[in-house]
């Protein structure tokens, strides 16, 4: 009994391990697959390895908030943004990733409220005193030039230019 | 080929006795990572996952809507909840990492670890995934057998853990690994920048993964062609020729300086030490105890070597 539960489990395993090479969900391979789908879904382990894949990005990404205040003004807050080395190991990575693959995506429209909220509670901590009226966030990004066009040296700051878009307000009142 | 065969074959990988060493070294290393990677996130754990953090409570748990064992959706939604998750995750990590009840100390831990996780996904990476997967099998390992207080307590009292187990965990974790190399060879395959040579140039231009220079290598369009194709034809070894004996040595000594290399060009926190970890459990599950004695008996010699150095010279022989 222990044995056939112990292979029951490895099966289980494997079909996790293989659903998650397959792109496509013919609704066959979803019936198929659904009880090691069930378990990838509750402990959030879709088993791709698509780091750098197929292509690496040439887009860096980065989120701003921008803060107008009831009299008019206006500040920027920059999320934050490692210093140095070891602070960008620390902590770089997670930001770079809600930035850059989380809340700009449009599918992920529902953090958009939040982070704009935590933007305006950060600014709040150094500018306690004027009141904002809204909060829009940007997403701000450049592509590294393609090879033949440019090649740029390792640890060169890339030269090209930053596109900026609008993709959020929160009207604070 | 009968069925019997094949019951015979996969009776023979999976459930014929074997040491434990492997596993229990595996759960120190684990666990090493796991405290690495909990104690960098610490730096901003009220932004990752506090109650006014970049995700609120409520969003969290209309996204993750359904049943599932997460604390903070069984929890209330305060700082004092964040601090309960995050004393058990530490207190379970620890009893994870030293072998203290530790089958307990791992199904504490794969809660934690979740609920952690899940607070907010969206700042997640690779890392991340194979750790919680790594997590969820290493409940089932007799992970604390040895190197364990649970094996010293076990010894004190004149009892014996076991040494031999059943080595499926052991099998899924070395399989798992594998799977992890030849997955993205195959998601890699389906680019073109990979092919003509040219993908490690991009992805060491992009300035949030830039760490230290190798100007020699890293500017040179020749070797950037060569470490492209030789990065894919290293991940395939480690997905595959590292299961045939005669090759798994080399082909680790290979895959951890693979690692190695990265970890100094790029910044990539907590994979590639984790994928290290991952490759010292590559090795054939039979041949632990005599790899740690080999080990043990360098290490030994080491130290004799390193003691003249470091003796005040009036206690040198």
């Amino acid at each position: 009994m222990k044995k056939t539960l112990i292979t029951l489990f490895i099966v289980l395993n494997f079909m996790m391990m293989i659903r998650a090479q397959i792109d496509t969900s013919p609704p066959l391979l979803n019936a198929l697959f659904a009880p090691a789908t069930y378990i990838q879904d509750y402990f959030s382990v879709y088993r791709g390895w698509k780091m750098f894949a197929p292509n690496p990005t040439r887009t860096s990404m980065k989120i701003e908030a921008e803060i107008e205040f009831l009299n008019g003004e206006k500040a920027t807050f920059q999320f934050p943004s490692p210093k140095n080395l070891t602070d960008k190991y620390i902590y770089g990575e997670r930001f770079r990733k809600y930035q850059g693959e989380g809340v700009s995506m449009d599918k992920n429209s529902h953090l958009w409220p939040d982070t704009a909220k935590w933007a305006l509670r950060q600014h709040g901590k150094k500018d306690p005193f004027r009141i904002p009226a809204r909060v829009h966030l940007i997403r701000k990004w450049k592509v590294v030039p393609k090879l033949e066009s440019k090649f740029v040296k390792h640890m060169e700051k890339v030269e090209a230019p930053i596109k900026t878009y609008k993709f959020y307000t929160y009207e604070v009142l | 080929m009968k069925i019997a065969d094949i019951k015979s074959t996969w009776n023979n990988i999976f459930f014929k006795e074997a040491p434990v060493d492997g596993i229990c070294l595996f759960r120190i290393l684990l666990g090493t990572v796991l405290l690495m990677n909990f104690c960098q996130d610490l730096s901003h754990f009220q932004d990752f996952w506090g109650p006014l953090g970049l995700q609120s409570v409520e969003t969290f748990r209309n996204h993750f809507n359904g049943f599932h064992l997460n604390l903070f959706h069984l929890l209330e939604g305060t700082h004092a909840s964040l601090y309960l998750i995050l004393g058990l995750h530490f207190a379970s990590l620890m009893g994870f990492l030293f072998g203290y009840k530790t089958r307990i100390s791992s199904i504490v831990l794969l809660i934690t670890l979740t609920s952690i996780n899940q607070r907010n996904i969206n700042m997640l990476n690779s890392a991340d995934i194979l750790l919680r997967i790594m997590a969820i099998l290493m409940v089932f390992a007799p992970a604390g057998n040895k190197f364990s207080i649970d094996a010293m307590i076990a010894k004190r009292k004149g009892e014996r853990l076991k040494e031999n187990w059943a080595p499926w965990v052991h099998r899924l974790v070395q399989i798992q690994i594998a799977v992890v190399y030849l997955s993205t060879v195959w998601a890699k395959a389906k680019g073109d920048l990979w092919f003509d040579g040219t993908a490690v140039y991009y992805a060491t231009r992009l300035e949030d993964f830039t760490r230290f220079s190798v100007p020699f290598i890293l500017d040179n369009l020749i070797t950037l062609k060569m470490i492209t194709w030789s990065s894919l034809a290293i991940e395939l070894a480690l997905g595959s020729l590292i299961f045939i004996d005669e090759l798994r040595k080399k082909v680790i000594v290979i895959g951890v300086s693979f690692h190695l290399g990265i970890e100094y060009m790029m910044s990539i926190p907590t994979f590639e030490i984790l994928m290290i970890a991952c490759l010292l459990a590559m090795f054939k599950v039979e041949e632990y105890p005599a790899l740690l004695k080999q080990f043990e008996i360098k290490w030994e010699g080491f130290k004799t070597k390193l003691q003249p150095v470091f003796l005040p010279q009036g206690r040198r022989n």
